[in-house]
């Protein structure tokens, strides 16, 4: 018997350069550059969020022992340090809190590692607003399609698409950002295959692992198009390759997921920006619990909770434990039952921070009610399931014997109910003015409404923690 | 969702607690030659270009200068040291390797350990110690994923070797055992590398041992900063085992950990190919030294281990890296170069440079295919991998030879002796000889070592 070399199969990672290489801000439909405006104002408001968490100074000092020059601004302070560790730096600010933008489908969170490849940068070639948004864009497309590429098989195998699928997404922007050419952008999708990893313990042993895997992606995107730059190659087919990233970290790549529409539909379109500091899975299921809370139903009313799932995330977010804050933010009971607490005593807007959710960990009265719940495969959830959305289902049994339930199929930040500019920047200036001040914020924030007429990145570098 | 074996708690205490005394004999006597290869490794590997471009995309970034660049008489920090550096000595399919874990070990582990020993101004007695220490979290690991993790598409030299060098570095940081868990939980998420490199080229195999040496480095600084990682990462019902294998086996993680030192598997290959191709290449010098002419030869059949199909059975290399992955390639090599050399034949790195671009050795090898053969699958094991070849000439007659132990396998070791003198011809033009002499004797001496950095304070 010989082994025949396989046919020639469609070159998916060499239109993905294409693609990368050939975008301009000037090529982008308006509502994609609105999007990439919108997500650029997220981006910072969810670093604002990272600054006070202690992984940050646990990650400084690790870099602290190799040092850096000062090429590249770490977000809201005056350090500098090399583009690759700033890119780490600021992955880690803004990527650890699952408070940031999400692809349901692609299940991953792009921006956290697209726009640190972008920032890494920026400065030292003197990019524009302009090329800033263009860069991003490339790079939140191609993380999304890589994702949809290799999607559900590589979540159920346990990768997190944020650090594997991240490191394309990184090197994309990074390389447009260089400006390299379509060899180039190839050769750096293709050294970054090799950086691609991540799996999904800390879903069940917690730890701080997943603080780093936005950061880790980041930095990787950007080493990744410094060495091609230098003319260092990579695999021309390290995505749809026999022994690529889709067989090896997937069940192969559905090539038609990556290139359909390629250059002519954005999928970051289909970004879900949250409103609350929780998994995307699990934002439909805080939207019912709290229309019940509202509705005058009190935690000690409660007799059982039944939330409603789709089968995929059985096992993953339905872990009653959450004895950790990264465990009570990827728990759809434990989110539910603080919802259903703190909409009982507060007025709406209600948001879960990192803080409020971290604040609650030993609350009693929330994990009584935890004990109370259950999780069951709902049919109609599941077929409510989409590469964009998570529905979800809360049903409540009243120790009076009624039952109240609500179900919500359209997650309020998903792009079927998209947050509006308006409530972006509003959030931003929320949670933005008592971190860096109040003017501070609101200058930035007018600059960042108007992205082409930012002349310099050190424009969006203004803001400085106080 | 508890696994009864605790994998990644069990490394982490063996890790923590090996101490030179601890150590097999016989791998406190291997791991100096092992160092003296990687040296050697490294000044062949120094002027590629991938090399070269290596070294510049990290130069301008401007870090902490506290570890060496083999031959430079330069320094970066010690995670970009170890990448340099992992990049020159394991860019050449030309190292230390382990059959059943099929990964390069030396080329990952060294380089991280070397960057951190220099930093911390450890002595060699320490970088032996943790270096050994990494090695057999390295392989254990590669053990209890294999083969599936290769025919997957990983690499495992540097998904494997990110837990060897991140183990290695982290024994020198003196890390106790719950540290050494949290770093081999932060290390699972770093373990990454693909082998479309097989099938497609380029240079990425290049840069992957250092790669992996840097992220070991990262990786037991992030530990060292007190970030934590899953306890049970490799075990786990989520964890690396699962998730980069569809075999995995953890019982041989642990089973007789302490005791038997896997490590002692761990062979040096006589010629510049992967491990899985010197038997055959060993088989066609026994062929061609019959006075066998490579143009009076119509075909050849290599028989091979079905795991080599589709992974060295490629013929018709596209760069030097791919000819070095190609049982066929370094067959028509060694059937053209053996009756022009004096024996033994040893295929270096620049053989493969120059035959890939020699149109009759590339018509040989498009002439030669792999085959699957029942006697070789059969005595292919762990440690040996042995090959048939069966050359089939124009006159219709055919001429076989067989190796079933190559030469650096199994109970047939590259003795000291030949390192050594590989070590001084690839030197020579870096280093006097009085240079060598002095150099050697540090490294032979390894255990006696005050300071790391007086490794390279030679040349």
């Amino acid at each position: 018997m010989t082994y025949e070399r396989p046919p020639a199969i469609t070159p998916v990672t060499d239109k993905v350069a294409e693609f990368v290489r050939s975008l301009t801000y000037e090529s982008l439909p308006q509502n994609a550059k609105n999007q990439m405006t919108i997500a650029l104002i997220d981006y910072f408001r969810a670093g604002i969020a990272g600054l006070s968490m202690p992984w940050l100074e646990k990650v400084k000092a690790a870099f602290d022992d190799l040092g850096g020059a000062p090429i590249s601004s770490v977000l809201y302070s005056d350090q500098r340090t090399d583009p690759i560790r700033a890119a780490y730096i600021n992955g880690t600010i803004t990527g650890s809190l699952d408070w940031d933008d999400t692809h349901v489908g692609a299940m991953l969170h792009p921006g956290v590692v697209v726009w640190p490849g972008v920032f890494a940068l920026a400065e030292k070639v003197g990019a524009t607003g302009e090329q800033m948004l263009a860069a991003a864009a490339a790079g939140y497309e191609t993380d999304i399609r890589v994702g949809l590429g290799v999607q559900p098989g590589h979540f159920k195998r346990g990768f997190q698409a944020t650090a594997t699928c991240g490191v394309f997404g990184s090197a994309a922007a990074a390389a447009h950002i260089l400006g390299l050419d379509k060899d180039g952008v190839r050769n750096a999708l293709g050294i970054a295959g090799s950086y691609a990893g991540g799996v999904t313990q800390f879903f069940l042993s917690g730890s701080e692992v997943k603080r780093l895997h936005a950061s880790k992606a980041a930095a990787a995107g950007v080493e990744a198009a410094l060495i091609a730059a230098e003319g260092v190659s990579g695999p021309r087919d390290v995505l749809e390759g026999i022994q690529g990233f889709g067989k090896a970290l997937g069940d192969g790549l559905d090539e038609d997921a990556v290139l359909d529409g390629l250059g002519e539909e954005f999928l970051f379109m289909g970004l879900q920006f949250k409103p609350h500091a929780a998994s995307a899975r699990v934002l439909s299921q805080i939207e019912c619990a709290e229309t019940i809370a509202r509705s005058g139903v009190k935690p000690e009313d409660i007799e059982a909770i039944e939330i409603g799932v789709s089968a995929v995330i059985v096992g993953r977010l339905t872990l009653k434990e959450a004895g950790t804050l990264q465990q009570a933010q990827m728990s759809a009971p434990y989110t539910t039952a603080l919802t259903l607490v703190l909409a009982s005593e507060t007025p709406p807007p209600l948001i879960l921070s990192v803080n409020t959710i971290g604040e609650h960990l030993g609350d009693a009265r929330v994990r009584a009610l935890v004990d109370r719940t259950t999780c069951v495969v709902d049919p109609e959830i599941d077929a409510g399931l989409t590469d964009e959305y998570a529905a979800g289902r809360v049903t409540v049994a009243l120790k009076d014997g009624r039952k109240v339930s609500e179900t919500v199929m359209l997650p309020k930040g998903c792009w079927k109910r998209q947050m509006e500019l308006d409530e972006i920047a509003e959030r931003f200036k929320v949670v933005a003015s008592p971190v860096v001040g109040e003017d501070a914020a609101a200058s930035w924030l007018a600059k960042a409404m108007q992205p082409d007429a930012v002349k310099s990145a050190a424009e969006f570098l203004t803001m400085r923690a106080k | 969702m508890t696994a009864t074996v605790q994998a990644t708690k069990q490394l982490a205490e063996f890790a923590a607690d090996t101490t030179f005394d601890s150590l097999s004999p016989k791998v406190r006597e291997m791991m100096p030659m092992l160092m003296i290869d990687i040296f050697r490794a490294a000044a062949v590997g120094r002027p590629k270009a991938w090399s070269v471009d290596t070294l510049r995309a990290f130069e301008g970034l401007g870090s902490k200068e506290t570890s060496s660049i083999f031959y430079e008489n330069k320094k970066l920090d010690a995670q970009r040291a170890a990448y340099v550096n992992g990049t020159y000595a394991g860019s050449l399919d030309w190292d230390d390797s382990h059959a059943g874990a099929l990964i390069h070990p030396g080329v990952v582990i060294w380089p991280a350990a070397l960057a951190v020993a220099e930093m911390t101004n450890a002595d060699g007695k320490a970088l032996l110690t943790a270096v050994s220490a990494g090695y057999e979290v390295a392989i254990r690991i590669g053990m209890s994923i294999q083969l599936s993790h290769s025919l997957r598409g990983f690499h495992g030299t540097t998904t494997c070797g990110t837990f060897g060098a991140a183990t290695a570095c982290a024994k020198l940081f003196g890390f106790d055992a719950k540290r050494m868990n949290s770093t081999l939980g932060l290390a699972a998420s770093y373990a990454s590398g693909l082998s479309q490199f097989f099938v497609s080229g380029s240079d990425i195999k290049r840069i992957h041992a250092g790669k992996a040496a840097a992220q070991g480095v990262e990786v037991a600084l992030l530990a060292k900063a007190d970030l934590t990682g899953p306890h049970d990462v490799i075990e786990g019902a989520q964890g690396f085992g699962q998730a980069v294998s569809d075999a995995f086996n953890v019982d041989v993680i642990v089973e007789d950990i302490g005791e038997t030192f896997h490590t002692e598997g761990v062979l040096l290959k006589v010629h510049a190919g992967t491990a899985r191709l010197q038997a055959a290449v060993e088989a066609a010098e026994i062929i061609a030294r019959r006075g066998v002419d490579p143009s009076n030869i119509e075909k050849v059949e290599v028989g091979v281990h079905p795991a080599a199909m589709g992974k060295l059975s490629w013929n018709e290399p596209v760069d030097t890296q791919q000819a070095q992955l190609s049982a066929p390639f370094a067959v028509a090599m060694s059937l053209t170069l053996t009756g022009q050399r004096d024996a033994p034949l040893i295929l270096g790195l620049d053989d493969f440079d120059t035959c890939v671009k020699d149109p009759a050795i590339r018509a040989l090898s498009a002439r030669t295919v792999c085959v699957i053969d029942d006697e070789i699958a059969g005595a292919t094991t762990r440690e040996v991998v042995p090959a048939r070849v069966v050359a089939y000439l124009k006159d219709g007659s055919t001429e076989e030879a067989k190796v079933m132990v190559p030469k650096g396998s199994g109970n047939n070791p590259m003795p000291m002796d030949d390192v050594v003198s590989r070590y001084r011809m690839t030197v020579s033009e870096l280093m006097s000889e009085k240079q060598t002499d002095a150099w050697l004797e540090k490294a032979m001496n390894l255990t006696v070592l005050k300071a790391t950095s007086d490794l390279f304070a030679v040349a």
